[in-house]
């Protein structure tokens, strides 16, 4: 055959044998049985929603999404499809050494559960991340699956494996043929036909999928590269040959393969009747008591839980919305999930594990009723709508959180009730930041990493103004304008969102009636003893699944200890619920800004809208909490919120519905609830399009979903006669949100905390701050920190000693010290010791006390933690001052060979007692706090702090007065919401102040400002509602006057 | 009596000695210590505006945008130390190098060499200022106490009862103990060496170990320590100041035979053949030129060397006039060992070699190479060139292709060709810009001449035969 001067790619192959492309090709009909999205990590380019459209619009009859030993991608590719006219068909790829690669289709619901299992198992033989499967697992195990082999023709005993496959899925079992235009391709034909000769088994054939269209070639290269670890420069091998494992047209198709080989694909298509719509998430049944229906018993748990609520009758009100709520519960069949969580909490609370719930759905009488949350749903509006919503046929939503030191028992208890095989954490997929695409893309491009670390170095991601490729384009202009550098500005933006692997969710819990990996894979976490299902948080919604949220609170953990502090020293029965509520004196204190250590309003942000804001009742800390979030501050609503509660501005509505939704916090939307309702009353969404909005919201920034309801939601407004400006700026408030926005509940819930640790801090400060010093690592500031403000609230501290101590801080008894406010230091605050061995020795610990090293060597201590305590100077009672202590300590004692077992320690030299200053150095060295003096104390007579202002007298100062002053820089923040400032916290002995540094200055004294421990600040005090701040005009280091080196500092978040 | 000549900054300073140029900007040396990148090294622009050592690369550049970043490599370091060990062996013979940074002069011996320790002291000092490489110089009766007080920078005293008090006023820190037992001291309250120096040694063996023991005597001179005197590399490395600067080859070729004269007299004393000298010239702006001259075969005759040189040099443009020569001659190999086979099987392949030899001096060395291909998917562009006779990779599984390559490929008709076997279909390339988007066949014409073709933008042509 002489060819014409077109191209025809299929001719020529099919010279050796096959008779097929003579015929003519009619129906043009296709399945694609194997391809991978990107959850087969770095081996696609593209994702299972991108395959699934662009094979419909291709024309294909369906299409199997296979990823390696994985579905994780299954269930956003069947989101896809069913909006669009296409079979999605669930399967799964494995290669297997020495075989090839195997593909498993699951036909039908049984097939999928095989198919699942075995997933699971081969997961399980490898640690997080891989798999191990060989060629026995196939030969048993599947009954209902469909089996595609494509052999690696290098390999022997191919007729061997064959036979026997044949021998086990019988006519489940076909040839998998695929060609990518490859040199080698008459090779590989001609090996098939001649084994499906052998064997005796049908062909098929299938495009290998690995990009949806030939132009994510170059992103599929650039994977390719990062998984080996190469770049394309250097190993151009790395590059694939061609594009031909996009998916193909059917044209193409036919010109590519025999026809009975592709109509062989529909064969097997039409075998496949399972869809994911079949899985049902089927609850534990153990939670229902026999003989009753789980509504019924739902129904008397709430009924219950009214009566113990509301001890003086339960009020008609709330009895008429909780049987409303239940009636959708039962509509819904969600009864088992909040049995569930009731289970949960009811094991807590047995316990005495402090918990409290947050969620949509915990935005419920019933869930106040079931004890799941602490807010009574009548102090705080409850927006139905996001409680359980119809038209999103999507699962409630209910966050628990637990104290975060014994969320572990919750999680035991979960592991012990149900088993392993039947609960797992949800996963979460960790997908390509800027970050890490830029470093990967650009290694695959052959940049060298510094080269990268470079160009990215000044690169601002919340510069709002330039995006990242300007201003790479205005720094590296040599770059940007190089091919190589045009590459990696488009595909670092290619490869972000892309996925990377999977982790486990927080503490999201997926629970099964019987066995779990029936349901969906579950794979090994990294963390030991923990597994992971392949699904994340979306693809549970999406399916309709629940979830089960046990989270771990630090304050919790904190407000636990300060109760039963409490409760033991005066004998008394009080818990969170019990606590006064609306406490005069604990608004006052909270209105001073005096809200170190208490949760949520701790933060700088949240201290200085304390005293504009001024709450007085609980309702004002809920809006303190969602106020002072970036969503209120970008939206720009804090001020028109803070002029009205001043009186300064009228109040005023366009509409009477507005002023119903907006009217508890002064025309202003603060709570996420309130933008949604909004756009029903306002602009005629229907509470299910209410929703979809928030979710939009939610994602703001990901993607351009918001747009989409802009036409809406504006047209809707001026249609019901609102201005165009307020509409506008509704939406303007709406996107300001994003995804910050808090909703009420949440608030609320978190102002419930804020007040109990509040109260405490106002009550029983001692009790308070024990409480916190005993749960650190916790909230926002150091020990040191939290010892200072202590010491300011009358709290007197009494130093460590292996003598006196116990591992916790200790709150001392009055008889003992003559005041109430008395602490001991805990052990715990010694870095460098084994909190095991030192919970050991104290059980040890003679009436009188421990009297030599030899003692404690004895009771277990190793020599690191005896030199430890002796740096802590806590040995003091055993062997004098700490640089006595130490020396002692070394000494390699003769006591040490059993033979002079009972030698005592020898006397050793007596050495120089250490200075103030020696002092002061090793206690922030060896416990990152000092009981003696500050620092700054010890330095107040020094020249260079000469006429420096106290951070306690900077209230008295003159507003607009010019001043200096010098602290310990304990925190550099850079809020996101703000652009070009940096706050600093200056510590100095009478507290802690603000200082503001604009992006100039920060520039022009950029040493000082990035590195200065102790800094030394000229510049312009403000005072507007008792915030006080310090504008920066000038900065010096004066870090040389000290040389501490653990004075921590946070860093730029 | 030791003296002790501490580098600080000595790959930084001999960076900035070879490119002045570098010294312009803020500069620093890194160096990768697990996954941190930290400062190491930094001129006094850097240090200007902040930059020091120790400090993190981000935090460095963080303080100075412009700051050129060098990799700083130890082994690199040490091999300037050996350079400048060296230059001073011809001044003292009693060398040992601390490396990467430090090296210890033996001074007792010198003394009567050149009359006394002040000219000793001045002849070394002078000679180490001659280079532009800052050193700190200490004196003390034993190589570790001068370490230290060179390290620390105290000021350099022939008086030993004065540097033995220097070394007792070190802090804790800077006395050369590990980590673990400075932590030790510090907690016990000992501030300087002279603390830990008054306690007896049993004491400190019992508080601190038996190795800080011996330490602290090897300190004091009590104990020898053990080292190994350096002894210069066997190579060959002689420079020539030009008394004026000459701009053309012709003028220098009469310095060049009397350097090579001299190789010739060194290799002939030692009995010994190389197969490449370099000859550097160096310019008052330019970075150095260096010349490497190669023979097919080694030798040692100067006169073989400088008649390849004089074939080579024509082609070899210089940028700027040259100020100093320096030959070079790094491997020396036995000379019997290649005069046994000279006749014989050899004989060939040492045609073959001086023919190449000639070649890549008359042609330049990157003019003469032998093929080889890599994976690069691109026909054309997956072969490269290897220097000419090193041995051919062989890559595995290599597809099929033609023995003889068109370059450019050739148009040509399809009708004059049977298509055999294809398409191997070649979309790729987007990488470099060098893009193709081909299809490939085998094919057959009517002389039975099996070719390789393809098909792109609408054209056949053919890129091959196949032998």
């Amino acid at each position: 055959m002489w060819a014409g001067s077109t191209l025809s790619p299929g001719n020529g192959i099919y010279m050796a044998g096959s008779a097929d492309m003579s015929k003519g090709l009619s129906a043009s009909l296709f399945a694609e049985l194997h391809s991978l999205s990107h959850y087969s990590f770095l081996r696609s380019a593209a994702s299972p929603d991108e395959l699934v459209m662009c094979a419909d619009e291709l024309g294909y009859n369906a299409i199997a999404i296979t990823d390696e030993c994985s579905v994780a991608g299954i269930v956003k590719a069947y989101q896809e499809s069913k909006t669009r006219d296409i079979k999605l068909i669930v399967g799964s790829e494995f290669r297997v050494s020495e075989v090839g690669t195997l593909v498993v289709l699951a036909p039908t619901r049984e097939a999928y559960a095989e198919l699942c299992k075995k997933i699971t198992l081969f997961r399980s033989r490898s640690e997080k991340g891989h798999y191990q499967a060989n060629i026995d697992d196939f030969f048993e195990g599947f009954s209902q699956c469909l089996l595609l082999w494509q052999p690696d023709f290098s390999q022997a005993q191919l007729l061997a494996i064959g036979e026997k496959l044949k021998s086990v899925w019988q006519q489940r079992f076909w040839l998998l043929y695929e060609r990518h235009y490859q040199a080698d391709d008459e090779r590989a034909f001609q090996a098939m036909v001649e084994l499906q000769q052998a064997v005796k088994v049908k062909v098929t054939c299938a495009g290998g999928v690995r990009m949806a269209t030939t132009e994510q070639q170059p992103l599929y290269d650039i994977l390719n590269a990062i998984q080996h670890g190469g770049s394309l420069a250097n190993q151009p091998g790395l590059a694939s040959n061609n594009a031909e494992h996009h998916l193909r047209s059917l044209s193409e198709l036919q010109q590519c393969y025999p026809q009975k080989w592709l109509a062989e694909t529909l064969v097997i298509a039409q075998q496949c009747q399972f869809c994911l719509s079949e899985l049902r998430y089927e609850y534990p049944a153990e939670l229902v008591p026999e003989g009753m229906s789980a509504s019924g018993y739902l129904k008397l748990l709430t009924e219950q839980g009214a009566r113990w609520r509301y001890p003086q009758g339960v009020p008609e009100s709330v009895k008429a919305l909780y049987l409303k709520e239940l009636s959708l519960i039962k509509e819904q069949s969600y009864e088992p999930f909040f049995l569930t969580i009731h289970d949960l909490v009811r094991f807590a609370r047995e316990q005495g594990i402090l918990f409290q719930g947050r969620g949509s759905a915990a935005n419920s009488v019933v869930c106040y009723c079931l004890g799941i949350t602490a807010v009574n749903p009548a102090q705080i509006q409850v927006l139905f709508e996001r409680f359980i919503s119809k038209e999103r046929n999507e699962p409630p939503d209910i966050d628990v959180d637990f104290e975060h030191e014994r969320r572990e028992e919750v999680i035991q208890y979960i592991y012990r009730k149900y088993g392993r095989q039947r609960a797992a954490l949800a996963a979460t997929v960790i997908t390509y930041r800027f970050k890490s695409a830029f470093r990967d893309v650009g290694k695959a491009l052959g940049f060298s990493e510094q080269q990268l670390q470079y160009f990215r170095r000044n690169l601002d991601r919340r510069d709002k103004e330039q995006n990242w490729q300007q201003q790479l384009a205005q720094q590296h202009p040599e770059v940007t304008n190089s091919v190589r550098g045009q590459h990696l500005l488009q595909f670092t933006e290619q490869l972000m969102g892309t996925p990377r692997h999977l982790s486990q969710h927080v503490g999201g819990f997926v629970i099964a009636a019987d066995d779990l990996s029936r349901l969906v894979p579950v794979e090994n976490a990294s963390m030991t003893d923990r597994t992971v299902i392949q699904w994340d948080k979306t693809d549970l919604e999406s399916l309709g699944l629940l979830k089960v949220d046990v989270l771990a609170l630090g304050m919790l953990t904190a407000l636990r200890k300060m109760l039963a502090l409490i409760n033991s020293r005066y004998d008394q029965q009080l818990t969170m619920a019990t606590i006064p509520q609306e406490d005069r004196r604990v608004y006052q204190q909270l209105q001073t800004a005096d809200s170190m250590g208490i949760f949520q309003i701790e933060s700088r942000a949240q201290m200085n809208m304390l005293p504009r804001l001024k709450p007085k009742t609980f309702y004002d800390l809920v809006i303190q909490i969602a106020i002072v979030r970036p969503g209120p501050i970008q939206g720009d609503m804090v001020h028109p919120f803070l002029r009205r509660r001043a009186g300064l501005e009228e109040v005023d509505y366009p509409s009477d519905e507005v002023k119903s939704v907006l009217e508890r916090t002064l025309g202003v939307p603060i709570f996420q609830e309130q933008v949604i309702k909004l756009a029903m009353v306002a602009a005629g969404f229907s509470g299910g399009e209410a929703d979809q909005l928030r979710r939009a919201m939610a994602s703001w920034g990901q993607n351009g979903h918001l747009t989409r309801f802009e036409d809406k939601l504006i047209n809707g407004m001026l249609e019901r006669g609102y201005k165009q400006e307020f509409a506008e700026r509704l939406f303007r408030q709406i996107c300001g949100f994003g995804q910050y926005g808090f909703p009420e509940s949440h608030s609320a819930s978190f102002a419930n905390l804020a007040y109990v640790s509040s109260w405490f801090k106002t009550y029983h400060p001692a009790a308070f701050y024990v409480g916190l010093l005993n749960s650190l690592p916790m909230g926002f500031y150091s020990a040191s920190q939290l010892v200072q403000d202590a010491q300011r609230h009358g709290v007197a501290f009494l130093a460590a000693d292996i003598n006196t101590c116990d591992w916790d801080y200790c709150w001392l008894p009055k008889e003992d010290t003559n005041s109430d406010e008395t602490v001991r230091m805990g052990l715990r605050q010694i870095q460098g010791i084994s909190e095991s061995r030192i919970k050991h020795t104290l059980t040890q610990r003679p009436e009188d006390g421990f009297t030599s090293m030899h003692e404690l060597r004895q009771s277990g201590l190793r020599d690191s933690d005896i030199n430890a305590l002796a740096r802590a100077d806590a040995l003091k009672s055993i062997a004098g001052h700490r640089h006595q202590a130490h020396w002692q300590s070394l000494s390699i004692s003769d006591q040490q060979m059993p033979l002079f077992e009972h030698v005592k320690d020898r006397p050793a030299r007596q050495l120089p007692a250490p200075d103030e200053p020696d002092n002061i150095k090793a206690d922030y060295e060896s416990t990152g706090l000092t009981l003696g003096r500050h620092p700054l104390a010890l330095l107040r007579n020094n020249p260079e702090l000469k006429n420096c202002v106290m951070a306690s007298d900077l209230i008295t100062c003159r507003s607009g007065q010019v001043l200096t002053l010098a602290g310990l820089v304990t925190c550099r923040q850079r809020p996101g919401t703000r652009s070009g400032v940096t706050f600093l916290t200056l510590e100095d002995e009478s507290g802690n102040s603000n200082v503001v540094v604009w992006a100039n200055t920060a520039r022009q004294f950029r040493q000082c400002f990035l590195t200065s421990n102790l800094l030394w600040v000229k510049g312009i005090v403000e005072i507007h509602d008792g915030v006080v701040h310090v504008i920066a005009g000038r900065l010096k280091d004066l870090s040389g006057l000290l040389s501490f080196s653990r004075l921590e500092s946070r860093r730029f978040h | 009596m030791w003296l002790y000549c501490h580098f600080p900054q000595l790959l930084l300073d001999n960076r900035v000695r070879l490119q002045p140029d570098s010294n312009i900007l803020p500069l620093a040396l890194y160096q990768l210590l697990g996954s941190q990148s930290v400062i190491v090294q930094c001129n006094t622009l850097a240090r200007e505006v902040g930059v020091k050592p120790s400090i993190q690369t981000v935090m460095a550049i963080s303080l100075c945008e412009q700051l050129q970043l060098v990799e700083y490599i130890p082994e690199r370091e040490q091999q300037v130390l050996q350079q400048l060990a060296t230059r001073l062996y011809q001044w003292a013979a009693k060398l040992v190098l601390y490396p990467p940074k430090g090296l210890a002069i033996e001074l007792s011996s010198l003394v009567q060499l050149y009359g006394g320790m002040d000219a000793v002291l001045n002849t070394l000092s002078r000679e180490v200022d001659a280079l532009p490489i800052k050193a700190q110089l200490a004196v003390a009766d034993n190589p570790l106490a001068a370490q230290l007080l060179a390290e620390y920078d105290c000021p350099v005293s022939l008086n030993l009862q004065e540097s033995a008090q220097l070394l007792a006023q070190l802090p804790i820190s800077a006395a050369g103990l590990g980590t673990k037992i400075q932590k030790h001291c510090k907690a016990a309250g000992f501030r300087q060496l002279g603390e830990l120096i008054q306690l007896s040694g049993d004491e400190v063996g019992r508080q601190l170990g038996l190795e800080t023991q011996l330490y602290l005597e090897q300190i004091q001179g009590r104990q020898q320590q053990s080292y190994h005197f350096f002894t210069p590399p066997e190579r060959f490395r002689q420079s020539l100041d030009l008394v004026t600067e000459i701009p053309h080859w012709q003028g220098l070729l009469f310095p060049l035979k009397r350097l090579f004269s001299e190789l010739e007299d060194f290799l002939y004393q030692r009995q010994k053949v190389t197969q490449q000298v370099s000859i550097e010239l160096h310019h008052r702006n330019e970075p150095p030129s260096v010349v490497p001259v190669a023979l097919a075969e080694p030798g040692w005759r100067g006169q073989s060397f400088l008649s390849l040189l004089q074939l080579k040099m024509e082609s070899i443009p210089l940028p700027e006039a040259v100020m100093e020569i320096t030959l070079v001659a790094n491997e020396l190999l036995q000379s019997e060992q290649y005069n046994a086979h000279f006749f014989g099987v050899q004989q060939h392949r040492h045609e073959t070699l001086q023919l190449i030899g000639r070649l890549q001096a008359k042609l330049g060395n990157n003019a003469v190479f032998s093929p080889a291909m890599n994976d690069d998917p691109r026909p054309g562009y997956n072969e490269f060139r290897r220097p000419a006779g090193e041995k051919p990779q062989v890559l595995s599984a290599a597809p099929k292709r033609p023995l003889w390559l068109l370059q450019p490929p050739q148009l040509t008709s399809i009708d004059l060709w049977q298509l055999r076997h294809g398409p191997e279909r070649k979309v790729c390339g987007w990488w470099d810009a060098g893009n193709i988007a081909r299809d490939y066949w085998i094919a057959r014409d009517k002389f039975q001449r099996v070719g390789w073709l393809y098909f792109e933008s609408g054209q056949w042509y053919l890129h091959g035969w196949f032998s």
